[in-house]
Formats: structure tokens, C-alpha cells, sequence
């Protein structure tokens, strides 16, 4: 049975998992792999938790669908470790590896979180603010994830890198400041060593559960408790953070008539408040401010 | 009590008028619109404190069958054929809101080729979705069927919208007697709905039908509904035996005729199933040991009961009035997953009575005579289409004259 | 200009309450998202939305809700079929006493513009036909936003769409006309960059028995191409070039309730956004500008301002 590599990659929607995902598993094409690729999402949103998979090796794939043990998984949006619904850390053990965008170390990383697997990091999140002048993920992390990795050489990745930007409609210009971006993660990546993950013991004598049967008033996807949706919070999602300046804040109501997620309340003397875990970071507010009172600051991440 | 001369739409429309239905959204179309003619007017005398709307399509009419049951109301609307299957999403949708309503479907064979006249593919198309399905054989049945069916559908451990089933034309404007029960003993034996799950209001708010993401949530609330389905069956059978009890009439999940030491039996559905009960009792006075199996519930299917019946009988026979084009009868496909593999009777198909074509009395005959051929050589799954060559022949002479010239056969 | 205001004249007079939570999976910056807001803030408490498939379903995903009213996911193709439901059954239920008056809801259908044209439109003129009593607020972001921006009815001529991907080259359906035909108590044409316009026109129609039908032009971030901290700016631009005429109708008549001043250029509405990039990249698409100027022109010159 030939090799098989998997990789899973995690994000937020819009960060460009997907896109990611689909040039390192053409580079890998590219480099003579046997790949197959797969995004798994809800609606087209930004925001919300995106997985991607990438497989590849030498003979035939006989696999399908999530990958339970990945021996690599990428994590595009570090913010995901505080959501255990994203499951990030799903099936990592010691023989594989984490990679993650972020401006802290590896160790930082590890021992903060708690990962069972090796760690590497890098500041993709930077390198595309600096080089795209946006968070345009996909191609750095593609140069990071493949160079980290040994999946293919520079100019097999050059050339997936074209090839997938090309297939999604991006101008000539904005492909090659993205393989500018590519090539300086390419050169910023560490090595690591692919693991030798052993399968897993299947438990054995384990019974089938058999669900029960709960009252049909329970059984319905309807809620009865109003505004649960307060428990999620929405600070992952920002690059950039709102700050209020008090001082030249002249109380004019408008940040708070104009926040979409209604993340701007007005104190007892009226001056507006943001409650930070629910404020998403469209900067809206930024924008609106008639005396420029409200600044953006970059958002520390994890 | 009264006895009454009625057709099955005004049966229909009897039971929704003595369960006290608050709402009833329609559209019309043949062969139902009697019945929404019926609640119409005693509506607009006062006979019933009802609302009743005519939608724009039976799509929105089941969407607002549905909204007004989440709502809290006890609702009751009508159709067949191309008007279930123009709303076919919404059942799914529907049930799913696990709220409990009554859906009358008149049956009628399905375009193309368009046609008026009944047999099942409307209703046996709608199985899967989620809805309760009771198919009914006379004018009484029906009226019945409706005032147990709230009784099954608001049931606090079912929560599942219920469709009733009743034949275009030799049932909907076939007019028999019907005991029409006292409003009072029908209210209590179907008091005023009570929502378990459903409600709308300022001091209640809910939200229903949400969206769920993920596979296990979704499989989850799919899978507790084939739970709630499975409890139906032993509900069906307590309701039914309350009916019974208070109204002399004992329905069960299915009606044997001269079963109980028939060696030969044949498996049908609905009105024709009385023609099939004539063919048995001549078939009788000829000596042949042959019974009559008419499945009444079929969802949730009665699977235990079906196997018990059909045990150690020497062959047995399903009519099937619907065709699944590419498979065969549907009934017979799920009768068979009903018997045990080794234990079986040999089983054949046919089908009969398509577009709502009469039987023969000579295709009982016919169908005895396969049924003991197979004893020795073992059922079929091919299924046998009654027809006869007369038919056939008047059929060519048609395609002629339609298509001109010689047809080459 | 701006027709006087009977409710909502200042931004102070906005109400602090807020009827939806955060925390929910909508894009950052999403203009029906804040539109929505708005409209709830001006009908208060004691409603229960009906929904088509859209972006706004994902509003309410099992076991999370932001709402502190009720919810009815129906379908996509009959929201207001829905409304005309529960509307019915809260009205047999209080009629019957089984229900106190107080336990009323306000009804209020919410649909993307993909539900509200094409597919919804049987539903919504049936339910106007009805005379059902009940608001419709269709957010318009002028593609079928939540399956990754195909065009829509509501994709205006011109516009970049995954499914038009050289830009649209029929016309947007004018659905405050069709909805208008059939004689609704109220109908108009809201903005979120216009709040206090948004919210006085719902307050108003409030007042109303009968249809009321709002359809607001939300900026998509995502599917128009345009940050989303410019989410405000651009449906303001698109108020100010003339292209989003804000009007109601009422009694026959339809009054524009706000008029700029000086009309900018259409052209610094579309340059802004990636959706229409190609009218100007790599060369410009003359024609097609000088169209959608032409129709934006056309438009005003038969309209007849309302003094202030």
C-alpha cells in the first residue's frame, strides 16, 4: 500500500483555506503526486470555521472526507484554538505537526495550547499585510506549508501558484505580488520532518450505540431560550480592532446607529462603548466617524 | 349520530368540521375541490369557526398549513396529485417543524401523460417525507381516519403531521352511508388542541425550523423523527381501540378479509380494494382458500404485523395501484423488506389499476392461478401489469389515428 | 432634500434597545445585517420573523439564535405564504379566545432579493392580493448572495456575478414597481446609510393595516468587492449618484423622500466596487457607463421631487 500524506488546514471563511489548499495539492500534482482535494463548509460566509484537505502520494488514493488523523494540520487563523467546535487539534499526536500563522513562537504556541504535536510557526499574516497590503492568506501559507514540508521544489510551487490564481480570475499584477509574498515565506520557513504515524487501535468490543427516543417536543431544531446566539464571540474574526478616543469623541450617536452587529452601546453619559466579544472589525465605525475619534489598531492574535 | 348519504369529500370534509379545525389554507383542484367547497360554506354560515384562505399554490398552502400549526393552530387542507407534489418540498419542510396537521390527499395518477382519475403515486411519493400516511377504503373510513389522525399527529410522543388518503372519484364523489358521531362525543374523544411543542406568541417566543450545520445534528433530528414514527404505531393502536370503544368502529394498522385461514392472500390499498373483496368472496364460494390483506397504515409500515399475517401462507400477491418506473410496485418492494428472508412466502407483483383502470373479474383468476404456479417455482420480483389484449388492440387503433398511417407492431 | 420626518428626526431619537445579539455568522460590514437592526429597533418588541433562503438564514443556526423574537424558517419560494399562516392562526386563536390580545405578533417576512424576485414573487403578490397584514423587508445586495453571488433578478445591468462573470446584460427587475401594482398599504425603497430615514418610513407604515413592503440595497462586502469598514460609504454613494432612488408609495402616489442635492457621478459609485471593475479595466466599457448614467438620468428627470 503506498504512502498516503494528509494535510488539514483550518481557517476562517474568507481567509482563503480553500484557495490554499488547492495550490499546495497542485503543486504536489504538479511535483508527479497522486492528490486529492476538499473543502468542507457551511454557506459562503466569512468568518466561520472553514476545513480544507489535501491528500497525496504515490499510488492511488483509497480515502474520502475528513481527515481524522492528519499528519500535518495548517492553521491559517489562530484564533480558532479557543473554539473547540473549529477542532483544530483533532487526531495530532506527537508524529505530527502543526503549522501555524502566527506572530508568536512555536514553543509559545505549544505550551500555551497545549499541542500534542510538533509546532512551527510563522508570521504569514505580516509578510501579506506588508507585501498584498491585505490579509491574503493562501499563497503564503501555500509557501510556507510547502517548503516546511518538502511537498516541491520553488518553481513547481511558482507554477501552482499561478496556475490556481489564474483559474479564480486574479490579474497579472496581483498573481505576481502574491508570489513575492509566496517566495518570502518559502525563504522564512523552517524545516520540519514529516512523522511516522502509527494507526490507531480500533476499540475493540465496543457496541453500536443505539440513539433514544427523546420527547417529541425536544426533537425539533427550534430554540425557546431568545438571543443564545450572545454566547459566540466574534473577536476572532478581527485583523484590526475599533478604539474609542474619548476625548474627541463628540457624542454625535452615529458609530452606534451604524454598527451592523449592534457592538456599540451608549453608556450612562452617552458616550458609545464597544463590547469587544462581539465585534467583528468591519471598522465601519472607523469609517463613519465624523471627527476621526475612532482609531484601528492591530489586533494581537491568540 | 346522525347517518348520512355522503361522498368521500364531504366525509373529508365532515371530519375537519367535527375535529373543529381552526384553519384550513387551500387551493383547488380535481378531484378535491368539493371539500373545500363544503368547509367554504359552512364557514361562511357560521357552522364553523374556522378561517379558511386560498393560497396562491399548494406550495404556499402547505407552507401556511405548517406556519399556522407552529403557529398553534389545528389546521386541516387539502389536495392530489400535481398540487402534493407542486408543494412536495414543503412536506419534508413540515414535518420536520415537527407540528402536527392533517393533509387530505384525493388521489390521482400524476402527469405526464395528465389524467383525473385516481391511483397512488401522489400519495405513495410523499412517503419518505416524514408524514403519517392512512389510506382509506369507504366514505366512513375517511370521516374516521381524519378525527384519529389529530388524535395520532398532536400526540404528544409523535409530533408528526398525518395525510389521509382517499380515491379520486370512487371514493371523493362516490357517495355511501357515513354515521356522522355527536360533536360532543368527538370532543371527547379529540378535546381542543393543545400545543406540545409548536407556539407562537409575544410571551412565548420560539424559533422554529432553524438551520442546522453539521452531519450529526441533522442526522440526529431526522433520526428521532423515524423514532416518533415507530411510537405511532403502538399510539395508532391505543387511539384506535379508544375509537372503537366509543364509536363502535375498529380500525387496525390493517384490514383482513377472510384472512384467518386463507392459504392464498392478496395484498391491495385503498378503494379498489373492495372489488378485490368481491373477487375473494367469489373465489370462496368456488372452494379456494383465498384472503383479502388491505393495508391501511402506512407510515410508519407495520412491518411486524404485515410478517406475522403473511406467515406460512402458501403465496401471496400484491396489487400495486402505482408504478415506480425502473423498480416495479412499491407496496410490493416494501411488503417484501417486511417478511423474513427464510421464511418467507413465495411473493408476486402486479400491477393494477393505473390512471384508475378498472379490474377485471377474470385477472383474480389469473392471479390465483400465478399465485400456485409460484408456490412450486418460487415467487417473482417481475412485476405483471393487468391488462387485457382487448385493451390493447383499442389501443393501437387510437395510436393510429393519432399518429396516422400503419403502425408496425 | 428630505421630506420632513414625522418619528425619527434626529440620530438621538433612535431607540438604545437592541433586539438582535451578537454573535452571529453574518459577514462583517453586512448592510442587511445592519439594516435589519434598524428595522427592528422602529418596530420594537413582539415579532416573529419569516424567512426565505438567503444570506439572513444563517442568522439562526440550531442551537443559536440572536433573536430575542420568534422565527420561522420556511422555504425559499414562500416566506409570505408562511406569514399568511401564522398571521391567520394568531387571529382564529385570539378570535377564540384561546389566545390574549396581548400575546399579538407583528409578522414580518425577511428575504434576500434572490427570494423576493423571481421565485417569491407568486407568494408575495398573492399575499398582497390578500390584503394580509403583515411587513416584508427584502434585503437586496442584487445577487443570490448566500450560494457564492450568482445574478439574480436583482443584478443590475453591468455588474460582475459568478454566474455572469463579463457582467450582467439584462436589466434589474424593478421590484418596487411590481410589488407596488397590486396596491399595497405601504411600499418603499430604504437604505441603512439612511437611518433615520429607514426607520421613520417602517414607524409610519406602522401605523398602517395591510402589506408593507420595504426593499433595502445592503452592501455585500464579499460580492461587491468593497471593504467591509466602506459598507456605509458605498450605499450612501449609491443614494447620492441617483442609482438607489429612496421613495414610498401610499394611495396611488409615490414620494421621494430623499433627493440629493447635486448628483454625483454614477461612475464614483461604480468604481469603487470589484463587481465592476471591468467597466473600467483594462479599458473602459464607454458604453455601458454611459448607459447606466443615462438610465440613472432618465429615471430622475421624470421624477417629480416632492418639496421639502
Amino acid at each position: 500500500m503506498s504512502r498516503v500524506r494528509h494535510l488539514r488546514l483550518h481557517g476562517r471563511g474568507g481567509e482563503g483555506v480553500k484557495l490554499a489548499a488547492h495550490v499546495v495539492s497542485r503543486a504536489a500534482f504538479l511535483a508527479g503526486h497522486t492528490v486529492q482535494d476538499s473543502p468542507l463548509y457551511g454557506a459562503e460566509r466569512r468568518g466561520a470555521p472553514v476545513v480544507a484537505f489535501v491528500r497525496f502520494g504515490d499510488g492511488e488514493i483509497h480515502e474520502r472526507g475528513y481527515i481524522v488523523m492528519p499528519d500535518a494540520v495548517v492553521l491559517m487563523d489562530v484564533s480558532l484554538l479557543a473554539h473547540p467546535e473549529a477542532a483544530v487539534l483533532d487526531g495530532l499526536d506527537h508524529a505530527s505537526v502543526l503549522l501555524a500563522n502566527s506572530r508568536h513562537t512555536a514553543d509559545e504556541l505549544k505550551r500555551h495550547y497545549g499541542i500534542p504535536a510538533r509546532v512551527v510557526s510563522l508570521d504569514i499574516s505580516s509578510i501579506a499585510l506588508e507585501l498584498l497590503g491585505h490579509p491574503l492568506l493562501s499563497a503564503p501559507v501555500a509557501g510556507f506549508v510547502t517548503k516546511a514540508l518538502g511537498i516541491a521544489p520553488w518553481e513547481t510551487l511558482a507554477e501552482a501558484v499561478r496556475i490556481e490564481l489564474q483559474a479564480i480570475g486574479l490579474a497579472r499584477e496581483l498573481i505576481e505580488q502574491n508570489l513575492r509574498a509566496t517566495r518570502r515565506a518559502f525563504d522564512e520557513s523552517p524545516l520540519v520532518a514529516w512523522g511516522e504515524r502509527a494507526p490507531s487501535a480500533a476499540a475493540a468490543g465496543a457496541a453500536p450505540f443505539v440513539v433514544p427516543r427523546l420527547p417529541a417536543r425536544l426533537s425539533a431544531p427550534s430554540m425557546t431560550v431568545e438571543a443564545t446566539s450572545a454566547l459566540r464571540h466574534t473577536e476572532g474574526w478581527r485583523v484590526y480592532r475599533p478604539e474609542i478616543e474619548r476625548a474627541r469623541c463628540t457624542r454625535c450617536f452615529l458609530c452606534f446607529a451604524l454598527c451592523p452587529e449592534g457592538a456599540i452601546q451608549l453608556d450612562g453619559e452617552s458616550y458609545p462603548v464597544v463590547d469587544y466579544e462581539h465585534c467583528k472589525g468591519c471598522l465601519v465605525c472607523v469609517s463613519e466617524c465624523p471627527p476621526k475619534a475612532i482609531h484601528e489598531i492591530r489586533e494581537e492574535t491568540a | 349520530m346522525m347517518r348520512e348519504l355522503l361522498t368521500g369529500n364531504a366525509a373529508a370534509a365532515w371530519g375537519a368540521r367535527l375535529a373543529d379545525v381552526d384553519y384550513v389554507p387551500a387551493y383547488p383542484i380535481t378531484p378535491q375541490t368539493e371539500i373545500i367547497e363544503s368547509l367554504a360554506q359552512w364557514i361562511a354560515r357560521g357552522e364553523l369557526a374556522a378561517r379558511m384562505v386560498t393560497l396562491d399554490s399548494e406550495h404556499s398552502m402547505l407552507t401556511a398549513a405548517g406556519a399556522a400549526a407552529a403557529t398553534g393552530a389545528r389546521v386541516f387542507t387539502a389536495t392530489s396529485s400535481q398540487g402534493l407534489v407542486y408543494g412536495f418540498e414543503m412536506l419534508y419542510t413540515v414535518a420536520g417543524w415537527r407540528v402536527p396537521l392533517v393533509l387530505v390527499n384525493v388521489s390521482r395518477a400524476l402527469a405526464a401523460p395528465i389524467t383525473l382519475e385516481p391511483d397512488h403515486n401522489d400519495v405513495l411519493a410523499a412517503r419518505d417525507s416524514g408524514f403519517l400516511q392512512l389510506h382509506a377504503e369507504s366514505c366512513q373510513e375517511v370521516l374516521d381516519s381524519i378525527l384519529m389522525a389529530y388524535r395520532l399527529a398532536e400526540h404528544a410522543d409523535v409530533l408528526l403531521p398525518v395525510l389521509v388518503n382517499l380515491d379520486g372519484f370512487y371514493l371523493s364523489f362516490t357517495r355511501e352511508p357515513v354515521e356522522l358521531p355527536a360533536l360532543e362525543a368527538v370532543r371527547e374523544f379529540l378535546p381542543p388542541y393543545e400545543p406540545a411543542h409548536g407556539r407562537l406568541s409575544a410571551s412565548h417566543a420560539m424559533a422554529q425550523g432553524v438551520a442546522v450545520l453539521g452531519g450529526s445534528a441533522y442526522a440526529f433530528f431526522k433520526y428521532q423523527m423515524q423514532r416518533a414514527a415507530e411510537a405511532a404505531l403502538a399510539v395508532h393502536e391505543e387511539i384506535a381501540a379508544e375509537f372503537g370503544a366509543r364509536f363502535g368502529r375498529r380500525y387496525g394498522a390493517v384490514d383482513g378479509y377472510q384472512l384467518d385461514d386463507a392459504e392464498w392472500v392478496i395484498v391491495m390499498s385503498n378503494s379498489f380494494s373492495t372489488v378485490g373483496k368481491a373477487e375473494v368472496a367469489r373465489l370462496r364460494e368456488r372452494g379456494e382458500k383465498v384472503g383479502l390483506l388491505r393495508l391501511r397504515l402506512i407510515r410508519p409500515f407495520p412491518h411486524a404485523e404485515l410478517a406475522r399475517l403473511l406467515a406460512g401462507r402458501r403465496a401471496v400477491a400484491v396489487i400495486d395501484q402505482n408504478l415506480s418506473v425502473g423498480k416495479g410496485g412499491i407496496l410490493f418492494a416494501e411488503v417484501a423488506s417486511a417478511l423474513p428472508t427464510n421464511a418467507a412466502p413465495p411473493l408476486l407483483s402486479f400491477i393494477g389499476g393505473l390512471g384508475g383502470r378498472r379490474f377485471r373479474s377474470e385477472e383474480f383468476d389469473q392471479i390465483l392461478a400465478a399465485l400456485r404456479e409460484a408456490e412450486s417455482s418460487g415467487g417473482s420480483r417481475e412485476a405483471h401489469l393487468l391488462y387485457s389484449e382487448s385493451e390493447y388492440r383499442q389501443l393501437l387503433d387510437m395510436l393510429r389515428i393519432a399518429r396516422g398511417g400503419t403502425i408496425e407492431v | 432634500m428630505q421630506t420632513r420626518r414625522e418619528i425619527y428626526k434626529s440620530i438621538k431619537d433612535i431607540p438604545r434597545a437592541e433586539y438582535l445579539a451578537g454573535g452571529t455568522g453574518l459577514c462583517a460590514g453586512c448592510g442587511g445585517l445592519l439594516a435589519l437592526r434598524l428595522l427592528h429597533k422602529a418596530l420594537g418588541p413582539n415579532v416573529v420573523f419569516v424567512n426565505a433562503a438567503g444570506c439572513l438564514t444563517l442568522l439562526a443556526v440550531f442551537p443559536f439564535t440572536p433573536f430575542h423574537s420568534s422565527w420561522l424558517y420556511t422555504a425559499m419560494a414562500s416566506a409570505p405564504a408562511g406569514a399568511q399562516g401564522i398571521r391567520d392562526a394568531l387571529d382564529v386563536l385570539i378570535a377564540k379566545g384561546k389566545l390574549a390580545k396581548e400575546e399579538d405578533l407583528k409578522v414580518v417576512v425577511v428575504t434576500g432579493d434572490g427570494a423576493a424576485n423571481g421565485i417569491g414573487l407568486q407568494a408575495t403578490l398573492g399575499a398582497i392580493f390578500r390584503g394580509l397584514d403583515f411587513y416584508y423587508f427584502c434585503y437586496d445586495n442584487e445577487a443570490f448572495g448566500n450560494t457564492g453571488f450568482q445574478m439574480s433578478p436583482a443584478s443590475p445591468l453591468g455588474s460582475r456575478t459568478a454566474t455572469t462573470p463579463t457582467g450582467t446584460t439584462t436589466r434589474k427587475e424593478n421590484l418596487f414597481e411590481l410589488w407596488r401594482a397590486q396596491r399595497p398599504a405601504f411600499v418603499a425603497t430604504v437604505s441603512a446609510a439612511y437611518p433615520l430615514d429607514l426607520m421613520d418610513k417602517v414607524a409610519r407604515a406602522g401605523r398602517l393595516h395591510g402589506s408593507k413592503l420595504f426593499v433595502s440595497l445592503s452592501s455585500c462586502p464579499p460580492g461587491w468587492g468593497i471593504e467591509p469598514a466602506e459598507s456605509v460609504e458605498i450605499a450612501k454613494l449609491a443614494v447620492d449618484t441617483g442609482v438607489w432612488p429612496l421613495k414610498e408609495g401610499h394611495d396611488g402616489e409615490v414620494i421621494h423622500t430623499v433627493v440629493p442635492h447635486r448628483f454625483r457621478p454614477v461612475e464614483e459609485y461604480l468604481q469603487r466596487q470589484a463587481r465592476y471593475r471591468h467597466l473600467f479595466e483594462p479599458t473602459r466599457q464607454e458604453d455601458i457607463l454611459r448607459r447606466l448614467q443615462a438610465d440613472v438620468d432618465q429615471y430622475w428627470a421624470a421624477v417629480r421631487p416632492t418639496p421639502s
